[in-house]
């Protein structure tokens, strides 16, 4: 059984339908280069650090050059049997012949025959088709045969054909072209009244017919459905993050925009340029925001102890690599660890295009399925916007009423400070441990009256005043209660501390957070290598507030730290004090929104000196802490360290004027401190409002770009350097150059990307849309339009196309309806001998084509012919149909979330709107090639399994199908019901022939189930869609089978 | 589904094309027609198994714990791991901030077994007592160091999701011996918990989805979709069947297109898989002896040990690629308690499954596998105290064990140094491995996924697939044959 393969490709050694007229000369570009690209480049191509006896032979400088350790060159032009290469190729001696017998390549006598010619030939290299600017315009042949073609497109096809000797097929059968050209635009089949209407039409003019039944739909709202599949293959869209636990996430408003902008028919250059760039826009709109989730739909990882640098790399290399496969079909991944092997991208290319999706401020992971990952937009609908606004006008009011009674209090002011107190006042003071006593640290009184708090037998050190409790960095000090504020909170924390070791890496003080390794959410006061930074945090860093110390604190000295805020929500209201001096203080994320308080894990009590899988004071020494539940003005602050600054201010308040009002208003003024408490739930109500608003992963710049490196073998821990540091920048070298007047940003590449003269981005997408209704591109290979891609079966026609489709606006629809109005995708499907040897995969389209129904269509097929499609269709969150077996989610992966299977019309929607996780996707989905959206997919596999039958067959969705479609047919006269059902699927009346085999179908099956009428009970109770009344249910039951049978037939799952 | 495709008569010239173009075998393509190339691709040495059975311990055993004896860590238990054994290398996020890295001794006794003097802990009872069939690697090392890139890693040759996996590479390379049963086949043990395991584990990647595993479940349906509907009965379906063909035919006589004489072939396939699994997961024939041999466990389906029975059925029917599953290996804290249970839910049948094979002559030509993602470390996580640790992961080594077909029994193969922390060269001496470089010594993940592939008679290098203009490979641009383990 040694590689069956080997012995089923060699019987069948037939060539494919040469693409290239023979008789003339040798084309470099469709005959050489294919050859050279699979069998030589790997060792002689771009790859500069794998290039074998420094030979190169992609190109002509570099085949004829001199050879390093021969003498001679490895090509002559017009002397094969100068061209050393040519001599190694023929060679018998396994030491020399090329390629080498351990690559596993060999060169056949056709191959080698054709060398040989283009090398005698002057060995004339021309350059790879799809790097060649897009023409300004192109010819259009001209047939002899001028009746067929209906457009300019049928015109290269027929030339194409002539010159092949070949006659197109037949058109097919107009009922044919409408359920090929309704499945390619809409994903579903006509109804029998829109056949009805279509029939009727095409008596009269069947070319008007045509156009019209186009014209209906290109503007039904299933065709933005239909088109969304593919491109969500593209993007990697999906419901889960993908990894480990695989949690569920909200993507779908980006799906929705999808299906929204194709029905809109959104020019395809801004369609593209909105999910590149889309923030980057001037006055940027929602949709164009949330368009630039396409590049944050990439897997996502929260599993614990990853590391974050890893996953910041890999995210970026997703984005590269779907970027290049999607838009410019390139390959990509080859280039993360070297040269490119067959195309001309080198490394340093790579990571230069990486830089345009390296610099946002994210997290490298998400933290927990109740956080979206930062950055973030927020999608609040209409009744959630007006009471955002309401909110964030109440906050508007309550701060102008603060500022108008700071305003109006002078004479209060002045009064109070007639008696001002020698002492300051100590003020909603809500926790204070000073740590005092003697041995190990046992319990510990709080002199504020907050709950006590246990010492862990921590060491007891000589503190600043009295004790101090000297820390591990493995044990907390829990401080139940304190701390348990919003982002609208005030607070003040003031703790006297000294550091012994100086760790340069950050360490925690004392936070109040959720979370693990992978993301907490709270308040923060970290000190990395003496520097302070103090953070409220929903998502670091793209959801925050941060602010670190410009200065260090001492190490080795006591030190108090005090870190006030004012609830404001914005980096300006944290400030950080050292021994009551203000630190000046640099902002690390001023951007947040939603509640900083998510319990997704852990207690959420605040501790001192430790956190969960994270990095404790090690070394640390804590004396003093006070918790106050505001924010403490300058002069109470440093009146804390020194209590004589407030004395001093007190006998002399004309000279301290400012400082002792801003102290009064805060601590004492009834009526300040009135309107500070309504500012407070002002803003409360504004984190209450975010919280219920739809949020979303976007792209957004970072405050500060990140720099980006060649990382060797593309490594996150590759080492960084000046050196190996690249600017963002585009493979200028081989397509066209960046826009010199563009930002070297995101919409500066996507100005590149949708230049009218670049050779792949409308080429490429064109291709794509062609497949969608040819089953192929017109280039096969739909992602790889590199030197190792397949060569254009009709290049005039794909530059053509690409042309017109850049001229025509970007119009998608418009080509849409160039293609099926054309003569070439009219004709009948059918098998030709003649075509058997020439063209069996049909690329020279001398007809129609066919194909197997995706897998979506194959389910929303059985949905609309039995009338169970759920008809109101407007995207929303994803819907839960039925799974086999039990909880197939939770089956192998007890970390995932249920599979809550829906109820009522939910079960019957589109299948574009069924839930997708991506490490168990469903699985009759599955079963017919759908991919798992792990990674960037532009091509689908149609492949043919034994478990497809069986989900055919057994799968309730489809049972349920054919037992629904019993009861749609049964109004009907009972010899019509059998037609009926095999039309719904089918869109074409039975032969005869058919007709009488599905009698026999159920004349069978009567038999059987009056034999047993139980039988048929169990099956009529399949499904969830009520059972159809006044059936007889043997009658039922054979009815259903039947119509089973139909579901399973060639003519209703296949696209001919 | 791995439909054999050698046995559907209805196999067409039309697919041959297909797979010209894009499916079946780059190393098919590369090597077309030229002989010589030819015999490169079609290896010069025999196949020395037939079906490999996988005994997956997700998760990450303790080889600590288990085979990797570490006297020095119970005497030096407490101290921390120094750092010139740690030698800069990096540690999960979970255990990275620890201020302290005690290291942790084993609670378990070691001894050594049979007449090659294998050290096995006392939780491997019934393992130790066939220590002379087996040969333990204790030099496995790996790139990833968390779970899902780990796992996915091992069974696909890359941390990034999308590559086709193990069992898929050989169903594509080699085909399957059984026409009525995938020739790659998945069993889980079932309600174990733990980390995940995914569906790109068995995954075809970018092969057809032909060659994805199938995994089997314990219950009614032991493959989804595998029964009637309710109400449906065999003869009935058949009598269906009968017709849907002749329907299909009459359309195949107005289309001609090939592809609907292969559909039709597939429905035949797949009613003969209605019949064909059931009878191979159905238990209950086997004598109590067998029962005995597997342990108690055995008699309940989903368990470890019923689905190692459940292996040995599926070997003798001739699947190509039996992977199974057992999750909980994860013991970041309490491993004391926590590794008792896995060792008694996996110890007696792994032993009792070697046995097994080997009585009805099937070792021989079976390679058996028994291992995890990665290892654990030497240091404990969390507290150490007298009666607990915990093991953070480690990739830079651990061990795993391979019997049967072509695999040299009785040997331990490789060392690691006197903390457990590197792999090390006989006299304990850190050696650096790189999977760039081949390090005698030292098995990397792609240096067994040769070996494997080896054993079952294909060169790593030869089995390839073009995608998107490029050969891919298991065993991506690495792997040697690790030649010290075979027989």
């Amino acid at each position: 059984m040694l590689f069956p393969m080997l012995r089923r490709f060699l019987s069948v050694l037939v060539p494919i339908a040469p693409l290239a007229a023979s008789g003339e000369r040798v084309s470099y570009a469709y005959e050489v280069r294919p050859i050279l690209s699979d069998k030589c480049f790997a060792c002689h191509g771009p790859d500069a650090a794998k290039r074998e006896a420094g030979l190169r032979l992609d190109t002509a400088e570099g085949a004829m050059a001199p050879l390093k350790d021969s003498a001679g060159s490895a090509l002559v032009p017009g002397d094969p049997e100068k061209s050393l290469a040519w001599q190694r190729i023929i060679s018998k001696d396994p030491e020399q012949v090329m390629p080498p017998p351990s690559s596993h390549l060999a060169l056949s006598a056709e191959e080698q025959e054709t060398l040989h010619r283009w090398i005698g030939e002057g060995a004339e290299y021309e350059p790879h088709w799809s790097f060649q600017p897009l023409p300004e315009s192109v010819p259009v042949p001209r047939p002899k045969d001028t009746a067929w073609p209906k457009s300019d497109t049928d015109r290269f096809i027929r030339a194409r054909l002539e010159k092949e000797g070949l006659a197109p097929s037949p058109p097919a059968d107009p009922l044919r072209w409408l359920r090929r050209a309704t499945l390619d635009l809409t994903g579903l089949p006509p109804s029998p009244a829109e056949i009805a209407a279509f029939q009727a039409a095409a008596r009269n003019d069947l070319t008007a017919a045509k156009s019209a039944a186009a014209d209906r739909l290109l503007a039904s709202p299933r065709f933005g459905e239909h088109f969304a599949v593919a491109w969500l293959d593209a993007a990697r869209y999906a419901d889960s993050y993908g990894y480990q636990s695989d949690q569920l996430t909200a993507f779908w408003p980006w799906r929705d925009w999808v299906v929204r902008s194709f029905n809109a028919n959104l020019p395809i250059d801004q369609f593209i340029t909105w999910q590149v760039a889309g923030d980057l826009l001037p006055g940027a709109t929602r949709d164009q925001k949330l368009a630039t989730t396409f590049n944050r739909l990439h897997r996502l990882t929260n599993e614990g102890g990853s590391v974050a640098e890893e996953f910041l790399v890999e995210n970026m290399a997703d984005r590269v690599h779907t970027f290049g496969s999607v838009f410019l079909a390139l390959t990509m991944e080859c280039t993360r660890c070297h040269d490119h092997k067959y195309d001309p991208l080198s490394m340093r290319d790579y990571y230069s295009l990486g830089a345009f999706f390296n610099s946002i401020p994210e997290r490298g992971f998400y933290s927990s399925a109740a956080i979206q990952p930062s950055p973030s937009l927020l999608l609040p609908d209409a009744g959630q916007e007006k009471v955002l606004e309401e909110a964030k006008r109440r906050v508007a009011a309550a701060t102008a009423a603060l500022e108008s009674r700071r305003r109006g209090s002078d004479p209060d002011f002045t009064a109070w400070l007639a008696s001002i107190p020698a002492a300051p006042p100590v003020a909603d003071l809500v926790s204070h441990l000073d740590f005092d006593g003697e041995g190990t640290a046992t319990g510990l009184r709080d002199a504020a009256g907050a709950a006590d708090v246990a010492g862990h037998g921590l060491p007891r050190v000589t503190g600043r005043s009295g004790a101090a409790v000297k820390l591990d960095g493995d044990t907390g000090i829990a401080l139940p209660g304190r701390l348990e504020y919003e982002r609208c909170d005030p607070w003040t924390v003031d703790l006297v501390i000294r550091d012994t070791v100086g760790n340069p890496a950050p360490v925690v003080l004392l936070h109040r957070s959720f979370g693990t390794d992978v993301g907490f959410n709270g308040l923060e006061l970290l000190l990395a290598g003496g520097h302070l930074e103090a953070r409220v945090v929903r998502d670091w860093p793209g959801s925050a507030i941060g602010v670190r110390t410009v200065g260090k604190i001492p190490q080795e000295q006591w030190a108090r730290v005090t870190w006030t805020y004012d609830g404001s929500s914005s980096a300006a209201g944290l400030a950080i004090y050292l021994d009551g001096h203000r630190l000046e203080t640099e902002v690390t994320a001023d951007l947040i929104w939603k509640s900083v308080v998510v319990r997704t894990h852990g207690d959420g009590v605040a501790t001192l000196g430790q956190r969960f899988r994270d990095r404790g004071f090690l070394g640390g020494e804590v004396d003093e802490l006070r918790i106050f539940k505001r924010a403490l003005v300058p002069l109470e602050v440093a009146a804390l360290h020194e209590p004589t600054r407030w004395t001093a201010a007190a006998v002399n308040p004309a000279g301290h004027r400012m400082a002792l009002k801003e102290a009064w208003l805060s601590a004492i003024d009834p009526a300040y401190r009135a309107a500070l408490a309504t500012l407070r739930e002002a803003r409360a109500a504004v984190v209450v409002a975010e919280e219920q608003v739809l949020e979303i992963p976007v792209m957004r710049e970072a405050e500060q770009t990140r720099p980006a490196h060649v990382l060797a073998r593309g490594a996150y821990d590759a080492p960084r350097g000046k050196e190996n540091e690249v600017t963002r920048d585009v493979f200028s070298q081989i397509l066209i150059p960046f826009p010199e007047d563009a930002p070297r940003d995101r919409s500066g590449l996507a100005s590149w990307l949708t230049d009218p003269r670049h050779p792949l981005t409308s080429r490429v997408f064109v291709n794509r849309i062609w497949a969608n209704f040819f089953g192929s591109g017109l280039v096969e290979s739909a992602d790889n339009f590199g030197l190792q891609g397949s060569l254009p079966s009709h290049p005039g026609l794909l530059d053509w196309l690409a042309r017109d489709f850049v001229s025509n606006g970007w119009n998608l629809k418009d080509l849409c309806r160039e293609i099926v109005l054309s003569a070439a995708y009219g004709q009948d499907s059918k098998g030709r001998p003649d075509l058997v040897q020439r063209d069996p995969s049909n690329r020279l389209l001398a007809r129609g084509p066919a194909r197997r129904l995706s897998s979506e269509q194959i389910r929303d097929l059985a949905l609309s012919a039995s009338g169970l499609l759920q008809p109101r269709e407007s995207g929303g969150p994803p819907v839960s149909p039925y799974q086999p077996g039990g909880d197939l989610w939770r089956e192998s992966n007890s970390m995932s979330p249920a599979y809550r299977r829906s109820d009522g019309a939910d079960l019957y929607r589109r299948s574009l709107y069924s839930v997708w996780k991506r490490t168990t996707p469903l699985p009759n989905m599955l079963a017919f090639d759908s991919p798992t959206r792990e990674v960037c997919t532009i091509r689908r596999p149609q492949t043919n399994t034994p478990l497809q039958a069986l989900v055919l067959l057994n799968d309730t969705q489809f049972v349920e199908a054919a037992r629904a479609l019993v009861a749609k047919v049964q109004p009907l006269p009972p010899e019509r019901r059998l037609s009926a059902a095999f039309e719904a699927c089918t869109s074409r009346p039975p032969t005869e022939r058919e007709a009488r085999l599905l009698a026999e179908v159920r004349d069978g099956q009567l038999v059987i189930f009056k034999a047993d009428p139980a039988a048929a009970e169990k099956l009529l109770a399949l499904g969830d869609s009520p059972a159809a009344r006044d059936l007889d249910p043997v009658e039922a039951a054979a009815m259903t089978v039947t119509c089973q049978a139909i579901l399973n037939l060639d003519a209703a799952v296949w696209n001919r | 589904m791995n439909a054999p495709l050698d046995s559907i008569a209805g196999l067409t010239r039309r697919h041959f094309f297909k797979a010209g173009a894009s499916g079946i075998g780059g190393a098919a393509l590369a090597s077309l027609s030229n002989d010589r190339a030819l015999a490169s691709a079609a290896p010069d040495f025999g196949p020395k198994a037939k079906r490999v059975i996988y005994l997956f311990q997700s998760g990450g055993p303790a080889q600590q714990d288990l085979f990797d004896y570490k006297p020095l860590l119970v005497e030096k238990n407490g101290e921390p791991l120094p750092d010139h054994v740690r030698g800069g290398q990096r540690l999960t996020g979970m255990s990275a901030q620890q201020a302290s890295i005690p290291l942790a001794g084993s609670h378990f006794k070691f001894e050594r077994h049979g007449q090659s003097g294998a050290w096995v802990s006392e939780l491997m009872p019934h393992t130790a007592a066939i220590a002379d069939k087996l040969c333990f690697v204790k030099s496995m090392f790996t790139d990833a160091i968390n779970h899902d890139p780990a796992i996915t890693f091992f069974q696909t040759g890359s941390q990034i999701a999308g590559r086709p996996s193990m069992g898929s590479w050989l169903s594509y390379g080699l085909g399957s011996d059984n026409a009525n049963l995938p020739g790659f086949i998945v069993l889980v043990s079932a309600g174990q918990g733990d980390q995940p395991l995914y569906a790109r584990l068995w995954g075809n990647g970018f092969l057809d989805s032909k060659y994805q595993g199938v995994q089997f479940r314990s219950g009614k349906d032991p493959v989804l979709y595998l029964s009637n509907p309710d109400g449906i009965c065999r003869s009935g379906r058949r009598e269906m069947l009968d017709k849907l063909s002749a329907l299909n035919r009459l359309q195949f006589e107005s289309e001609l297109d090939p592809e609907i004489e292969s559909r039709i072939a597939q429905y035949e396939m797949a009613y003969r898989m209605q019949a064909s699994v059931p009878d191979v997961t159905d238990l209950s024939g086997e004598p109590e002896s067998v029962y005995r041999l597997y342990g108690e466990d055995s008699r309940k389906p989903g368990t470890f040990a019923a689905n190692c029975l459940l292996a040995r059925r599926l070997a003798e029917r001739g699947v190509r690629f039996i992977q199974l599953y057992h999750q909980g290996w994860d013991q970041h804290d309490n491993l004391p308690g926590a590794i008792r249970g896995q060792c008694r839910e996996t110890d007696q049948a792994s032993a009792a499954l070697i046995r097994d094979l080997e009585q009805r002559g099937l070792l021989e030509d079976t390679l058996v596998i028994w291992g995890g993602e990665f290892g654990r470390t030497s240091y404990s996580q969390g507290k150490l105290t007298k009666d607990n640790y915990g093991r953070d992961h480690h990739p830079r080594c651990f061990t795993l064990w391979m019997a049967g077909g072509g695999i040299k029994p009785g040997i331990s193969h490789g060392h690691t140094d006197a903390y457990g922390y590197n792999i090390a060269d006989a006299d304990g001496n850190p050696i650096h491995a790189d999977k760039h470089v081949y390090t005698p010594g030292a098995v990397h993940v792609h240096d067994l996924q040769a070996t494997i592939l080896h054993l079952m008679g294909i060169d790593h290098t030869a089995l390839t697939h073009l995608h998107q203009g490029r050969r891919f490979r298991l065993t991506d641009v690495h792997g040697h044959v690790v030649k010290e383990l075979l027989a």
